[in-house]
């Protein structure tokens, strides 16, 4: 192909084949970086108002996961608890600690802490916990060890395919009415 | 089986690193030097040893392996699979399957081997020996696809627990691209091999140097196509990554590599045009595109295979060994759970004593207040313990701290003996 070329320069097609190799380089490079763009490689870390370890919840303390989340059992959603119940332990523990004064703070002003959601599904699935609390899954199926992490990560896809594999290898409904709205 | 090893995890997996960025670049030349001999050896079979077109000879003597690697290239597989078990530990396969992988692996090369060696020895090579051969090229490549698949299904761990049920999983469009990244690294080291091929000595006849000129110009065309089609499949793995597995490192990776593949087509052409001869640095470069790909599957992997999110994975194993095991199960289990003492006072510093003291209110009431209540009943105490319910409207409810019968007990003598009156 191009090692023709020798035999009659012809150094315009030359060039012109040089710029052809390198814009295509250069439009693939481009295409790469945003491809991790779209997919939210470069996003940086969500980072919670306040910095709340589950280790030494979950861990240390060994508090049962609904003791805040208190909606898992009944409700579609765990929830995120309220300021109150953080403040019925917070009221009287390690009130000098500061990000439990950035807690106090929020109840002084009588504003709402406004945690980063990480367990994000798209508005047309229908997920609840009750059921799946029910079908005895542990949390940390989907969770992963929250009790070991500082601070929460999400550690699961939480996309269809996985879903599905789970329902599929465990016999639960897969018909498209269980899940999408 | 294979040994425990949670020591020096970080030395070994830049081990394991390094034998897969050593053994990727011989498993390639091995595999692209045996597929273009066998090629031209049965072009020459199929026209007949007389009117063989020069060219197919000089095809042959320039892939024409030398075998003294071969065996180093069989030990860094089997070492580097090994390694990926113990590290990795993937409760993703039996270690059955990872045996007959390796087995598989070893009979693919050695089949390669066995035909090389008739190769080297200039001895043409009967339908046999053919088919001998090509039965290894298909399975040493079979093997290496299962190899990215695998690769590809441990960035997923939340799929391993589904795997057994529904095997078909195993396959995964990102396994078949870091496959096919792989298969282009072996064009473009074994198109090099053709083109800047020295070491074949010239045995009886001199072939005309244009029959030379046709197996370098297939070596350039292999090489350019692979480098021109690399960024499009690194593009495509970018995409198709799962999403967890993907970051800054692993994007600026893929761009670095792309932009090392430009540059080595930039080498390649200058050497097309006669410019420069530079078959060390072009050389250089491509096994630095296979170091940059291995350092991919590494850096992916390091950031989805963290224990946190490997925990929850293990509990779909069959339930019924655990009842009798007792507690042997606990890897998931962390050490403040398992800690067995049963001290009471260590227990009640543990758990209770952020919520209690014995003489003041905290978040619950002061023991002295309630524990004496309890003293004609201690078995109530150790129920209320073990399941907490609401008793005073004053305070809120007390979780339940998940105590086993023994530990309460302990607990609850505890507080007899310290609580007064
Ligand atoms: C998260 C804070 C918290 C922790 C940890 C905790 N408690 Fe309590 N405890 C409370 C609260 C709040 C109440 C009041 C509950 C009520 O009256 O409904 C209470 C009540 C009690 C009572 C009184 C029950 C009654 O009859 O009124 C006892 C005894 C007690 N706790 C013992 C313990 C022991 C022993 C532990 C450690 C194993 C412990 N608690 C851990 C918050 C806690």
């Amino acid at each position: 192909m191009s090692d023709k070329a020798p035999k009659r320069p012809g150094t315009r097609l030359r060039k012109l084949f040089c710029l052809a190799v390198f814009s295509y380089f250069a439009l693939l490079v481009l295409a790469t970086l945003s491809a991790s763009l779209v997919r939210g490689f470069f996003a940086p870390p969500t980072t919670q108002p306040i910095a709340f370890p589950h280790t030494t919840h979950a861990d240390k303390l060994n508090l049962a996961c609904d003791f805040c989340h208190s909606g898992v059992k009944q409700e579609a959603s765990a929830g995120v608890p309220a300021l109150s119940v953080c403040l019925s332990c917070h009221r009287a523990i390690a009130t000098d600690r500061p990000e439990i004064e950035k807690l106090l703070g929020y109840e002084r002003r009588g504003e709402p802490v406004r945690w980063q959601r990480l367990h994000n599904l798209p508005d047309f699935i229908h997920f609840t916990h009750q059921r799946h609390i029910q079908a005895e899954q542990p949390c940390a199926a989907c969770h992963g060890a929250v009790e070991r992490m500082l601070e929460v990560q999400r550690v699961r896809s939480l996309k269809m395919g996985w879903c599905i594999s789970c329902h599929r290898s465990r016999g639960a409904p897969r018909d498209c009415a269980t899940c999408h709205k | 089986m294979l040994p425990e090893i949670q020591t020096h995890l970080e030395q070994l997996k830049w081990l394991l690193i390094i034998l897969i960025a050593l053994v990727c670049p011989l498993l390639a030349l091995m595999l692209g030097g045996t597929t273009v001999s066998l090629a031209s050896a049965s072009l020459k079979h199929r026209t007949g040893e007389k009117e063989t077109p020069p060219w197919i000879d000089g095809l042959l003597r320039r892939a024409n392996p030398s075998v003294e690697h071969d065996t180093l290239v069989v030990l860094t597989i089997i070492a580097s699979l090994l390694l990926f078990k113990i590290i990795y530990r993937p409760q993703l396969f039996s270690n059955a399957a990872w045996i007959v992988l390796i087995l598989l692996l070893t009979a693919g090369l050695g089949l390669m081997v066995c035909c090389r060696y008739r190769l080297v020895d200039q001895r043409p090579l009967d339908r046999t020996a053919l088919a001998i051969g090509g039965a290894g090229v298909t399975i040493v490549a079979a093997c290496c696809l299962a190899l990215a698949c695998t690769e590809s299904i441990l960035l997923t761990p939340e799929f391993w627990p589904h795997l057994s049920h529904l095997p078909y999983l195993f396959l995964s469009w990102h396994g078949f691209t870091r496959f096919a990244e792989f298969l282009l690294l072996t064009c473009a080291i074994t198109g090099n091999a053709l083109l800047f091929s020295t070491t074949s000595p010239y045995p009886t006849s001199i072939p005309p140097p244009a029959a030379d000129c046709v197996a370098r110009r297939i070596g350039a065309g292999l090489s350019l196509g692979a480098l021109l089609l690399w960024p499009l499949a690194l593009g495509l793995e970018m995409a198709l990554i799962p999403s967890l597995a993907g970051g800054r490192l692993l994007t600026a990776l893929a761009v670095a590599s792309i932009l090392l593949a430009a540059f080595c087509t930039f080498l390649l052409g200058m050497t097309l045009y006669g410019k420069i001869h530079a078959p060390k640095t072009f050389f250089a470069m491509i096994i630095l595109l296979f170091w940059c790909w291995a350092f991919m599957g590494h850096v992916a992997r390091e950031r989805t295979l963290t224990p946190v999110a490997l925990a929850g994975l293990a509990v779909e194993t069959p339930t019924p060994a655990l009842a009798t095991e007792g507690e042997s199960i606990p890897p998931e289990v962390s050490p403040s759970k398992a800690a067995k003492v049963l001290n009471g006072k260590e227990l009640f510093e543990q758990k209770c004593s952020v919520c209690h003291r014995f003489d003041q209110r905290v978040v619950g009431p002061p023991l002295n207040s309630v524990v004496p209540g309890y003293r004609s009943d201690p078995e109530t105490l150790t129920a209320f313990l073990m399941q907490p319910v609401k008793r005073n409207p004053n305070y809120p409810a007390m979780p339940n701290l998940g105590l086993t019968a023994d530990q309460a007990e302990a607990i609850a003598d505890y507080l007899f003996q310290n609580a007064e009156p």
